[in-house]
């Protein structure tokens, strides 16, 4: 599942790292016409597709309260939700217009001039890859040191990077924000291997259950974005990043809390 | 025989996740060209928030349509949709002006991502599954 996962992934790197190059080339109009001819490719493969009934896939009963009542999954739920809310959402979303704001609109770095649009590009795609880099190591520690200390490194490694980049200005940004992506690839993990744990010893409703898990995490990748730019009319980006790590700090204060009860 | 089976079955899979990784391309080129051309495109900065949200939010009412979808009309029929929506919506991208054309490509793009991501999960069960 891992490696099919990846070559969906190609499609959001692909998109970000050569969208961003094109981008600086040929403008916005040119670069996304030539993506859209790569979407576009898409038909002729979907129609090789064997046909198959589908009848998998579904719905099943279920009571909601029971899912959310359940202390120990919806904290798993809330704190994955502010990690993807706060990383995925506020700080992926905005790190474009960020970087214009802090660096201008090229760069020069080894002698080189990149264009902002292709130095974010880059950096987004950092937050995909992340993914695929940092998970299998995350495991390993899993085994090595348990869930709890894990899941205490990786939360502590996240805030303290979230810390440097509100204080943090231009070069150092570019040199934080992918340990941020890592970091925050680690908690995933971490927070996917608890739910999976839990999920396994539910006897009924476990579709339900990942199905609820989904959309914590999709909640916080629609709420990000949105409250990013609601609030960047009102203060500067460093302001938001700030109140998100305090937000944060305390989402995972509540979840070692719950997780220290459980052990 | 078997080997041929599994050679298909692989195929079939990795179809459907190159049809997903195709039209995924043009959505994040977004995350990165909305934030810095949204003046061009005749957009405000709030607009970005919203463009970029919206997608996820029309995920959480069309999973039971996504759901109905496959089990009336199989895989390939609702996926040769879905690619058909998602490649059209991002050629609509270097077209269309405005918030509302924008706002209307952003959901139909979250709607066909749904459909895409079930029949990613679908073909994958459908062929791996013991």
């Amino acid at each position: 599942m891992g490696f099919y996962h990846s070559i969906s992934l190609i499609g959001s790197v692909g998109g970000t790292l050569i969208g961003g190059i094109l981008l600086d080339f040929w403008g916005f109009r040119k670069a996304v016409l030539a993506l859209a001819c790569i979407s576009a490719m898409g038909v002729p493969l979907a129609l090789m597709i064997k046909e198959s009934k589908g009848s998998l896939y579904g719905t099943s009963k279920n009571n909601i309260i029971s899912l959310l009542s359940n202390k120990v999954m919806f904290s798993i739920g809330l704190t994955s939700m502010m990690n993807h809310l706060i990383i995925g959402g506020v700080i992926a979303s905005t790190l474009p217009l960020y970087l214009k704001e802090l660096i201008g609109e090229y760069v020069r770095i080894f002698g080189m001039i990149i264009g902002i649009a292709t130095l974010s590009g880059f950096l987004a795609s950092l937050r995909l890859l992340s993914w695929i880099i940092i998970s299998p190591l995350t495991g390993l520690m899993l085994d090595i040191v348990g869930r709890y200390i894990t899941l205490v490194i990786s939360s502590c490694a996240l805030l303290l990077s979230l810390a440097l980049l509100c204080l943090s200005l231009s070069m150092i940004v570019m040199i934080v924000l992918p340990f941020i992506f890592l970091f925050s690839a680690a908690l995933g993990t971490v927070l996917d291997t608890e739910i999976s744990d839990e999920i396994a010893l539910r006897s009924e409703d476990r579709e339900y259950a990942i199905s609820l898990y989904t959309n914590w995490i999709d909640a916080g990748l629609a709420i990000g974005p949105l409250l990013a730019y609601q609030l960047r009319t009102s203060m500067s980006f460093q302001s938001e990043y700030l109140w998100a790590t305090l937000v944060f700090l305390l989402t995972i204060i509540q979840h070692l809390s719950v997780m220290r009860r459980r052990s | 025989m078997s080997d041929k089976k599994n050679i298909s079955e692989f195929m079939s899979v990795m179809l459907a996740a190159m049809v997903v990784a195709c039209s995924r391309f043009s959505d994040s080129f977004l995350y990165v060209a909305l934030p810095l051309e949204y003046e061009t495109l005749g957009l405000k900065l709030s607009d970005v928030g919203i463009l970029l949200s919206i997608n996820r939010v029309i995920r959480f009412f069309s999973n039971a349509i996504a759901s109905h979808a496959y089990r009336r009309y199989g895989i390939k029929l609702p996926l040769l949709i879905a690619t058909c929506i998602s490649a059209s919506v991002a050629f609509s991208y270097g077209i269309v002006w405005g918030f509302l054309l924008f706002l209307i490509a952003r959901m139909l793009w979250g709607y066909s991502m749904v459909l895409l991501k079930v029949a990613r999960i679908s073909v994958y069960i459908e062929n791996f599954s013991c």
